[in-house]
């Protein structure tokens, strides 16, 4: 029994997950719970299928006593009822299961009907209903999801972008344009073929170096293309699948990639070429230090943090910023120790700051979240303890890149709250029709934030209205990524289709801001 | 491939996109009522025969009153079970066959207390707020990670992230619990 188990930490639940259930056999109270939460959860899907199965079998009853001849009207409803012999109860079939010992995939028959049929023919259709009810709860999974598809926008090469290609090995500073009023697609690109696993299809994810590169992972693999003309670049495409959340280093020399294969991360040289691989992705939400040389990220000191979540038993629990060098033999060093009982909840995309959440039982009994803003290059809190709205609500929150404001994209709206003192600032109307995922990016001098759904919004933070609005997909489409470029000149988005039963592709569009 | 395998009158069916919207939810609703595996498979089959063989005016309820139609169904499932189970009393047979020893290496009371903690983690389980209980489905039903449950849910990832890790520490309290107990007990 593990006297003081480690807590499970947001930062690096997947990979916690992925080691505890290795670890199932270890009977710790951790390994314990993943075993078991897998085990039931796998004994709901043997439910839905072995439900269907039978719905199916007593349709499919129904339908052949229609269609036998003399049997009446070939339109009519199917007279379900008359079949429900067909139906046994599940105790009943453990019942048969135990006396005949051949019960695995045959179909719930009546004990007496069974006899008078061979059990070869009953099992080759129930192997076919049970293949097919598999099949279509599979591809009917996708309603949580979509298909993907691409967008259909046209590829256009005319418009440039500014800036990004010209900076090599330096973070280009921001230089967008003083005020934006319009995007432009600049060119489009197909990131390859929609793959589902497990019925939920992986869309594209993005993110736009200081080269003028645009990195690109799906299912299948990473690539990388120019954002002038979305053209596919000489990067040598490595051996990662399921590869997701790509971040460049701020120079553009390097790529960090996710494998939710795996679970590994890896660092990639500008040419492809895997530099070094780090088990166990226990970098989760981290991000490239300012001086682009380590990857930071947070962990929980052993036994000193909570030993539950009830926070009506909360213990004092201590939570590091670390750092991996990966140009010292990957060695990981303690950057910041945080106060007491607060967590890190997203490190800023330039490395500088981390919201935090001080973690606080009123807060939380009230819906609220205390938010919090740590300067990591100094070392200190930047705000503390202001109390906002339960973040984990909304669709997306995100951190201005000076660390003063707070963007909720809540239904209709989005809000703006200032963490110096929780304030709201002001609130955007933002009407969406449909649902998908909202995705919030600020531009990198903080002056305008971009919120995508099925269409692109620019807001100006100066003015504090709507200054752009472009890039909208169709109906049966939604826009899954948006990146700004380091420059502030452009955006990258990818986008897919709602649908659940289409064929599709990854549509990736670099558009330019003026 | 999809046409090839699809056999059943039922597949492709309005009423199968409705199955497979709802069957969770009733599920775990039905889970709250009964306590036996086998006789929530039996009352969920029984909720959506019931909806198959009033299928014409099930399809034109709206969502809500489709999912509560479902769910008055099952209620009264659930209180026929209850009437049946007070005349003929019986111990579920998951319980004293499947799990009692599944392990040699297992001594029955060790093998008691891990079944003890897993009907109350289903407990917990069906009375999680629908979010949670969604987010634990996807991660453990489907092994999606949260990047991906946060995009089928269209919510941020670092929310999932939260959402889960409060979850599974909660969760995690029934084990430490039951164990201290057994420690001590």
């Amino acid at each position: 029994m593990d006297k003081h188990p480690s807590q499970f930490d947001p930062q690096y639940i997947d990979e916690q997950i992925a080691q505890m259930r290795q670890q199932a056999e270890s009977s710790t109270s951790g390994a314990s719970l993943i075993d078991d939460l897998y085990d039931l959860h796998d004994e709901d899907l043997q439910i839905r299928d072995r439900v269907w199965a039978r719905l199916s079998s007593m349709a499919d009853a129904a339908r052949e006593q229609q269609t036998r001849p003399g049997a009446g009207r070939g339109e009519d409803p199917l007279n379900i009822a008359e079949y429900r012999e067909h139906i046994i109860s599940r105790k009943e079939s453990k019942i048969m299961e135990e006396n005949t010992r051949s019960w695995g995939m045959n179909p719930p028959t009546p004990i007496t009907e069974s006899k008078k049929r061979r059990s070869s023919v009953w099992r080759t259709v129930s192997i076919g209903l049970i293949a097919a009810v598999a099949l279509i709860t599979i591809v009917s999974f996708t309603v949580f999801s979509g298909v993907l598809r691409p967008a259909p926008q046209t590829a256009n090469h005319t418009s440039t972008i500014t800036g990004s290609q010209n900076h090599p090995q330096q973070q280009s500073q921001p230089q967008q344009p003083k005020v934006i009023s319009a995007g432009k697609q600049v060119c489009s690109l197909n990131a390859g073929g929609k793959v589902s696993t497990n019925g939920a299809p992986w869309s594209a994810d993005v993110n736009w170096s200081s080269q003028g590169q645009l990195a690109v992972t799906t299912y299948n693999n990473v690539k990388v293309y120019s954002t002038k003309d979305c053209k596919a670049t000489a990067f040598s495409q490595p051996q990662i699948q399921q590869a997701f959340r790509p971040i460049w280093s701020p120079d553009g020399s390097n790529l960090l990639v996710s494998d939710g294969g795996d679970s590994n991360d890896y660092l990639l040289d500008r040419n492809g070429k895997i530099v070094t691989t780090l088990k166990g992705n226990f970098l989760g939400n981290g991000a490239w230090s300012s001086d682009g040389k380590k990857i930071m990220f947070s962990q929980g000191e052993g036994d000193q943090k909570p030993a539950t979540d009830s926070l009506d038993m909360i213990k004092t629990f201590k939570v590091s910023i670390k750092a991996v060098d990966f140009t010292n033999g990957n060695k990981v060093t303690t950057v910041a120790q945080l106060p007491d009982n607060y967590n890190v909840q997203s490190f800023s995309p330039d490395g500088r700051l981390a919201l935090l959440e001080h973690v606080d039982k009123a807060a939380r009994d009230k819906n609220n979240n205390k938010i919090a803003v740590w300067d990591i290059n100094a070392g200190k809190l930047m705000t503390s303890d202001v109390v906002l709205p339960d973040l984990t609500q909304g669709y997306d929150a995100q951190l201005s890149p000076d660390g003063s404001l707070i963007a909720l994209d809540l239904e209709g709206k989005i809000d703006i709250y200032t963490t110096a003192n929780g304030k709201l600032l002001t609130s955007f109307e933002n009407k969406v029709t449909g649902e998908g995922v909202h995705t919030l990016a600020w531009s990198p001098d903080g002056k305008y934030l971009a919120e995508s759904a099925n269409t692109i919004k620019i807001f100006d933070m100066t003015a504090k209205k709507l200054a752009a609005t472009f890039g909208q997909v169709d109906a049966q489409h939604w826009i899954t990524t948006l990146v700004w470029s380091p420059d502030g000149t452009g955006i990258a988005t990818s986008s897919m289709v709602l649908s659940n039963d289409q064929p599709s592709d990854l549509t990736v569009n670099v558009w330019a801001l003026s | 491939m999809h046409r090839l395998m699809s056999q059943s009158a039922l597949d492709n069916t309005a009423f199968a996109t409705l199955y497979q919207k709802y069957w969770l939810t009733v599920l775990n609703y039905v889970r709250q009522r009964v306590s036996s595996r086998e006789d929530a498979e039996d009352i969920l089959l029984e909720a959506f025969l019931a909806a198959l063989e009033n299928e014409e005016s099930f399809l034109r309820l709206g969502e809500k009153q489709q999912l509560a139609w479902l769910r008055r169904v099952a209620l009264n499932k659930c209180i026929d079970q209850h009437r049946r189970v007070k005349r003929r009393p019986a111990v579920p047979l998951d319980q004293t066959q499947e799990t009692l020893y599944e392990s040699d290496d297992s001594s029955p009371e060790r093998e008691a207390l891990r079944q003890e903690e897993r009907t109350l983690l289903r407990t917990r389980l069906a009375v999680l707020p629908e979010l949670q209980r969604e987010v634990l489905h996807l991660r453990f039903a489907y092994n999606l990670p949260c990047a991906e449950i946060a995009r089928l849910l269209h919510k941020n990832e670092g929310a999932i992230r939260t959402l889960l890790s409060r979850s599974l520490n909660r969760l995690r309290a029934i084990y430490e619990t039951s164990r201290e107990e057994g420690h001590h007990g």
